[in-house]
């Protein structure tokens, strides 16, 4: 009886949960749009190495994203945040020509992990204020989007800066997590 | 391959030159970025980052992977080949920041350096705060209210400051903004006059035997807090004064060099915070105040964000009987006898005039304290801080005159 009641409270008033995984090669600006989610103000990043983890609140679900440093020697370590992961999110520097190759090639890698098979996809295509950056479709090409099988996934263009498309972004993870 | 590149990293960094940061001089980088070539530290590698890819690729030199190619342009330049190119015109006045400095002014340092290319093309006209003219709008914090509303600074005035006078400090943890500063002068009554006419006018008040006006005329230090929006034009601001500052030192002395000039102009606050002081009288009680240490002035106030101090020590050279040391002198009340949980943590600052009995809350902070007056009394005292002297030991003439003034 007590159960049932405070699971019909939990549906009714309680907060959703999501834990969100946030990757992508160095400098992409994760830590940045970590912040900017949480704090909603611009704060001064230095490289992360290690993790950066806050809960950020937003239409009534509960958002625990892990922001994990890109440096090349340690993205073998992000597989240790595999598991229970919902959402994974991965950043782009939209402006970084020279390094998308590379950024295709660690997204598809991770996703070829057993732990990732149920967690969904957003790619921020972050940077969009800088000269010469790439769009969302141009992205969705070169990092291959539209040859990912059995995953929902969704490439919303940003500037984490200005908060452009970061809400965006989270208002699809919230749906995405409504059908499940 | 790669543990190949790593070793020549690693010895690269070893170099002269490349063994402290290209930016802010910190020893021991661990990062680089490979299109500049330079060896910078984390935390400047983070402002590189913020600059975008298209200015500069920032590596960590064990963490990232490293083409040969890339390796070898790092090699090539090196961060005295690239201070020699993107700092070729840096001029005098400009405050290269260090280690610890405002983010702000570290910030805009890399951006001039990188982005902007403000001082490798001398052929270039030079940037607004070298041309000893500068105007515009800076967000002002009234004297008697704490609302910052916006003031246009120029030439033409509600009031003019001497550039020569003022002191100029980044202090953005005091001030809850990046990109504020803090400028301090000594306000006359008659602020538009020259020194010696001023002088001359206040003598002449004073022998009228009217002490109200008196006082009124004397010199005491405002406090100006200003910040603006835009973190280049706030530092530009303070290059500029910095710059004017220089030029007026070296029309006053002529015959010192440069590089000592430099030494001269204004610096951030030695130090500021809490302590406890007592009155002139062995029996007076604690007041907690605020103290701000600027060169050679320490002065007191009742809060941190005050116009204008409470009080102003001018603090001499070891000759002239000035000292600081730990303790309490006889007589004097312990300081943990007052009420609201006094600092316990006693010195004294002597000066030919008075000592002054003061407390700190913890005993590092008045270690910290004690060494930071140590350093400006162990200091010889220069023809700067000689006019100093004067005008503030004017002014003590003139409180002990106005004794029986309500202050």
């Amino acid at each position: 009886m007590g159960l049932t009641l405070s699971s019909a409270f939990t549906r009714l008033f309680g907060k959703k949960q999501m834990r969100i995984l946030m990757v992508g090669l160095d400098a992409a600006g994760k830590t940045t749009i970590l912040y900017k989610l949480k704090l909603g103000e611009i704060v001064t990043t230095i490289p992360t190495i290690g993790f950066n983890v806050e809960t950020v609140e937003y239409k009534n679900i509960s958002f625990t994203v892990w922001d994990v440093g890109g440096q090349h020697r340690i993205r073998s370590l992000w597989r240790h945040y595999f598991q229970n992961t919902q959402g994974l999110i991965f950043v782009v520097d939209s402006s970084d020509r020279e390094r998308i190759g590379e950024a295709e090639e660690e997204l598809n890698n991770m996703l070829t992990a057993e732990e990732l098979a149920d967690a969904v996809l957003l790619v921020f295509a972050n940077k969009q204020d800088l000269p010469n950056a790439m769009n969302a479709s141009e992205l969705t090409d070169k990092l291959g989007l539209n040859n990912i099988k059995n995953r929902r996934w969704y490439i919303q263009a940003a500037c984490a800066t200005e908060a452009h498309g970061l809400y965006e972004g989270l208002d699809w993870l919230s749906n995405e997590l409504s059908k499940k | 391959m790669a543990d190949r590149n790593e070793k020549l990293l690693l010895g690269l960094v070893k170099k002269i030159g490349n063994n402290i940061c290209a930016d802010c001089r910190s020893p021991d980088p661990e990062w680089a970025s490979y299109n500049i070539g330079i060896f910078i530290c984390t935390r400047c590698a983070g402002i590189h980052r913020g600059l975008g890819a298209h200015i500069s690729k920032v590596k960590h030199l064990k963490l990232d992977r490293w083409e040969d190619s890339q390796v070898e342009k790092v090699s090539s330049i090196g961060n005295l080949a690239a201070a020699a190119r993107y700092e070729l015109n840096v001029p005098a006045s400009y405050r290269k920041p260090m280690e610890n400095d405002p983010h702000t002014l570290l910030e805009q340092w890399i951006r001039a350096k990188y982005e902007r290319e403000e001082f490798c093309h001398p052929e270039k006209q030079p940037p607004p705060y070298m041309s000893g003219f500068m105007e515009g709008f800076l967000m002002k914090r009234g004297r008697t209210d704490s609302k910052y509303k916006p003031r246009r600074f120029k030439k033409e005035p509600k009031a003019v400051l001497r550039i020569s006078e003022l002191s100029i400090s980044f202090c953005p943890v005091k001030m809850c903004n990046q990109t504020s500063f803090q400028i301090s002068y000594l306000a006359d009554l008659n602020p538009t006059s020259t020194s010696e006419s001023s002088k001359s006018a206040r003598n002449s008040v004073g022998s009228g035997g009217n002490p109200a006006t008196f006082h009124l005329s004397s010199v005491t230090t405002r406090h100006l807090y200003l910040y603006h929006e835009d973190p280049k034009i706030a530092v530009d601001w303070y290059m500029a004064i910095r710059c004017s500052r220089l030029r007026r030192m070296q029309i006053a002395f002529p015959a010192a060099s440069e590089e000592e000039l430099v030494r001269w102009l204004p610096k951030d606050f030695a130090r500021e915070g809490w302590l406890w002081k007592t009155g002139p009288r062995p029996s007076d009680s604690y007041k907690k105040r605020w103290f701000t240490l600027d060169n050679r002035k320490l002065m007191y106030h009742e809060d941190p964000m005050d116009a204008s101090p409470k009080g102003e020590i001018f603090v001499g050279e070891k000759g002239d009987s000035f000292f600081v040391k730990e303790g309490r002198a006889q007589g004097i009340s312990p300081a943990g006898a007052g009420p609201g949980g006094v600092g316990g943590f006693p010195f004294s600052l002597g000066t030919p005039q008075r000592t002054f009995h003061l407390s700190s809350t913890s005993a590092e902070d008045r270690d910290a304290w004690i060494k930071v007056l140590q350093t400006v009394i162990d200091t010889p005292l220069n023809p700067r801080d000689n006019a100093l002297a004067a005008r503030l030991c004017r002014k003590r003439a003139s409180g002990s005159m106005n004794l029986f003034n309500s202050r």
